[in-house]
């Protein structure tokens, strides 16, 4: 059993509010549920939806068939080539028909709530999943609630769904997921300027702001953002900034600078399809190979590509452990599919990795800001401990005082990047690639496609799908055998030019010749990509 | 004179620069500063990038060379994660008033406690002779043959507008007045500004006697008084006429850091409890 539930209509008429009420109840109701939301870059109006997918099974991603539409704008006619046969489609010419009360229908927001009841009270499940569901969500709950109960009332049985006993089923958003496992990792402060669609952590920080003691501000530009930030970690804070592709842009001179002064810092970076301005509110992989090659000169980083909500909160830890621990920038690059939509587990897990400043206890006096050491990590201090501490954007020697002289330039640059040697085999213990199904054809991808490969592959017998998630340190090895084992290679993008084939080229000599590609701003259904990729075979 | 605060680094400046005028000042500032309690390992000098930017080798504190325009921020952020922390700042009219201006006012409003050192000498000196954004109309700069068409604008009527808290102009040419309002400035409670107007013996040998003529101390100056000040800041236009020296504008305003409880986060032991993160998403 597999259904998909459309809910469209203006901007401002609350259908996320909806969307993700159904998608609670539906969850708390023990199915696993998926949201799509598809939306432009205005206010109030247009015409905006949801997709909420939701099976018995493990849900990844969201299909383009409804059974049934709550109707908000009566534009449900746009999606009838997506509705399956006798849908039913909730709107106000129903309402006529079926003689509801006119006065709930024309009040804003309880027609959402009454037409939601309704639905809900159609597949028989227990009206107290939905009162406590609106409870949470809602303050002041009571209209609402009245609203729903009407409309579950009004409904007359359709299909029995049953609930189901589960442990309890997690609901939440890559946003969620970056957040919570940068408030796991030990986060003090967060920086960033608004950007859709990294907008979502600062909202989502700044709500837990107070309770989990971190300090999250708005700057003036992306520029100041990434900045004060370096100042922040250099001054003994775990520091985090956000953006998007825009924003970003602004930011890679300091992410050079994190590089030379080897100051930690993560950088949560949620794509949008571009180039520049590009399509704001609508998604794509199409910074890739920006984000692992920002910056002027050359030196070390880790670039990290969560697939999933639970994945965000791995790789998010992940990217703090390691900027911290090796004096460098993190990258963690998203996109609006994975930072904007809702996933559910049966269960989330926390890494076990302990927050830590690497900061030494007691420097020495003899202490210096850039000791050369085998591995290449020097040792970190922070000013107000017992000795100096220098970070400089200038070549510098081991104390940190600018240089020009010829042998230190060479010697700084083979520490900084002998920090790349340890840092690949740290991230061997911790899944650099990702493998799914069996099969001797390989699919390949990244990041927030995961989803729909993996519901894809019950139709497609004969192929596995893998997933790179370490971008920077490059699982060369492990891209390389998989390739060579697999009869046939398909690479998955949501992308016009294939960037991590490109990456796999430079990084292993292999050409990825089949391509599925999507840059229409859209992420990828299950059911296209299942027809793209017989069309190949 | 020797100091706790020299380094062994070779001084790069130009024979005669004034820039030591200005280095021998902040250290006899700081000296004064550590002798009067203040933990010396909480001093922190961020540098901007220019002939400014050498105070970063030639200060012993804990330093961050930040990058062009970006000192201010940079400095800024220091603050965020340790308001214990004492922060200067050394700019030049390049990296304060043209690259990161932007900065500048947004300082001015947030009004963190720090302290800007805008070493004003109205020229690109280490990228050998360009005109700044202060820089004269009519000047011969490299990169101007023909003489600037262009007028300079006034950096700190734009800090007074955008509510700085502290405003000074200082030279180096009266190097006890410059050590007096430098240690207000540092002891002020919020952002302050000073600028330090000083000639480029390199390239503009000239401004050094029009200075010593132009320069003028405001004594008796009411400084908590905003039209008072703006009248003061804008006899001045960067072009012609006396130049006032002294502290122009001072208030107290809360800290950005007072305002948003920042704490010194590394001293701070967190107890992250995961369960109850993981139950936000139940």
């Amino acid at each position: 059993m597999r259904k998909s539930v459309l809910i469209c209509g203006q901007a401002g008429q609350g259908i996320n509010f909806t969307a993700t009420l159904l998608g609670r109840v539906l969850s708390s109701a023990g199915y696993y549920v998926f949201i799509y939301r598809d939306y432009g870059s205005l206010i109030r109006g247009g015409h905006n939806f949801n997709i909420v997918t939701f099976s018995d099974s493990p849900v990844h991603s969201h299909d383009n068939k409804f059974e049934a539409v709550i109707d908000l704008d009566q534009k449900a006619a746009q999606h009838r080539s997506n509705l399956v046969k006798g849908a039913l489609v909730l709107n106000k010419e129903k309402a006529s028909q079926e003689n509801w009360p006119e006065d709930i229908l024309e009040s804003k927001y309880q027609v959402n709530n009454f037409l939601l009841g309704f639905l809900v009270g159609g597949w028989g499940l227990p009206r107290k999943l939905l009162i406590q569901s609106t409870k949470r969500e809602l303050k002041e709950w009571t209209q609402a609630v009245k609203a729903m109960n009407w409309g579950y009332e009004q409904a007359s049985p359709r299909e029995e769904l049953p609930v189901r006993s589960v442990a309890g089923h997690y609901f939440l958003t890559g946003t969620n997921g970056v957040s919570s496992g940068a408030i796991a990792s030990g986060l003090d402060v967060y920086l960033s300027y608004p950007m859709t669609p990294a907008t979502g952590v600062l909202v989502e920080l700044a709500r837990q702001a107070k309770t989990r003691k971190i300090l999250v501000a708005q700057l003036e530009d992306e520029v100041s953002v990434i900045n004060s930030a370096l100042g922040a970690s250099y001054g003994g804070a775990m520091t985090m900034v956000g953006t998007s592709g825009g924003g970003f842009a602004l930011m890679t001179e300091a992410i050079s600078l994190a590089g030379m002064a080897e100051i930690p810092l993560v950088i949560y970076l949620s794509q949008r399809t571009g180039p520049s301005t590009g399509v704001p509110t609508y998604t794509a992989q199409g910074d890739l190979t920006f984000a692992r090659f920002a910056g002027h000169g050359e030196f070390p980083r880790v670039v990290v590509a969560p697939g999933n909500p639970q994945e965000a909160i791995d790789r998010t830890m992940e990217a703090f452990y390691l900027a911290y621990r090796y004096r460098l920038p993190a990258i963690i690059l998203s996109d609006k599919h994975l930072s904007e939509s809702y996933y559910t587990f049966d269960n989330l897990s926390y890494p076990r990795i302990r927050p830590d400043r690497f900061v030494v206890n007691r420097p020495g006096r003899d202490y210096q800001s850039y000791a050369l050491t085998a591995n290449g990590i020097s040792p970190r201090a922070v000013p107000g401990q017992a000795t100096w501490v220098r970070a400089n954007s200038y070549e510098h020697d081991q104390l940190g005082f600018t240089t020009e002289e010829a042998s230190m330039i060479q010697k700084m640059n083979e520490k900084r990047l002998r920090k790349e040697k340890a840092l690949g085999q740290m991230v061997q213990k911790w899944q650099p690639v990702r493998s799914w199904g069996r099969g001797r054809n390989l699919i390949i991808g990244w990041g927030s496609t995961q989803g729909a490969i993996r519901d894809s592959l019950s139709e497609l017998p004969g192929y596995r799908f893998l997933q790179v998630s370490y971008l920077a340190p490059f699982p060369r090895d492990e891209v390389q055998q998989a390739i060579k084992r697999a009869e046939k290679v398909i690479l998955v993008e949501n992308n016009a030019t294939g960037l991590l084939g490109q990456l796999i080229a430079m990084e292993t000599g292999h050409l990825i010749k089949d391509k599925i590609l999507k840059f229409d701003g859209r992420p990828f259904a299950a059911d296209e990509l299942v027809d793209r990729i017989k069309k190949i075979s | 004179m020797s100091s706790d605060f020299d380094t062994s680094q070779v001084n790069t400046w130009c024979p005669g620069c004034l820039n030591n005028v200005v280095l021998r000042s902040v250290k006899k500032t700081l000296t004064a500063l550590a002798e009067s309690g203040v933990n010396k390992r909480n001093l922190v000098a961020v540098a901007d990038i220019g002939c400014a930017g050498k105070f970063y080798d030639y200060l012993n504190v804990n330093g961050f060379y930040a990058l062009h325009g970006r000192a201010l921020p940079t400095a800024f952020g220091i603050k965020m994660a340790n308001p214990e922390l004492k922060v200067l700042a050394f700019l030049g009219d390049g990296g304060a008033y043209a690259e990161g201006l932007n900065h500048l006012v947004h300082l001015a409003r947030l009004n963190p406690d720090l302290t800007a050192l805008v070493l004003n000498n109205r020229i690109f000196a280490l990228t050998i002779g360009q005109v700044t954004p202060v820089t004269e109309k009519g000047y011969r700069g490299s990169t101007t043959p023909e003489g600037s068409v262009d007028s300079p604008y006034n950096p700190l009527s734009v800090a007074l507008s955008a509510q700085a808290s502290f405003i000074a102009r200082v030279s180096p040419l009266d190097p006890a007045s410059m050590e007096a309002v430098i240690t207000k400035a540092i002891n002020h409670k919020g952002f302050s500004l000073v600028e330090v107007i000083q000639p480029c013996i390199t390239f503009r040998l000239s401004d050094l006697q029009r200075l010593k003529e132009k320069c003028y101390s405001v004594a008796g100056h009411q400084e908590g008084d905003y039209l008072k000040a703006r009248e003061v800041i804008e006899s001045w236009n960067y072009e012609n006429g006396r130049i006032p020296l002294g502290i122009f504008y001072r208030v107290n305003r809360p800290t950005w850091e007072e305002r948003h409880q920042v704490r010194n986060w590394f001293r701070l032991k967190r107890r992250i409890d995961k369960s109850a993160l993981k139950k936000e998403w139940r």
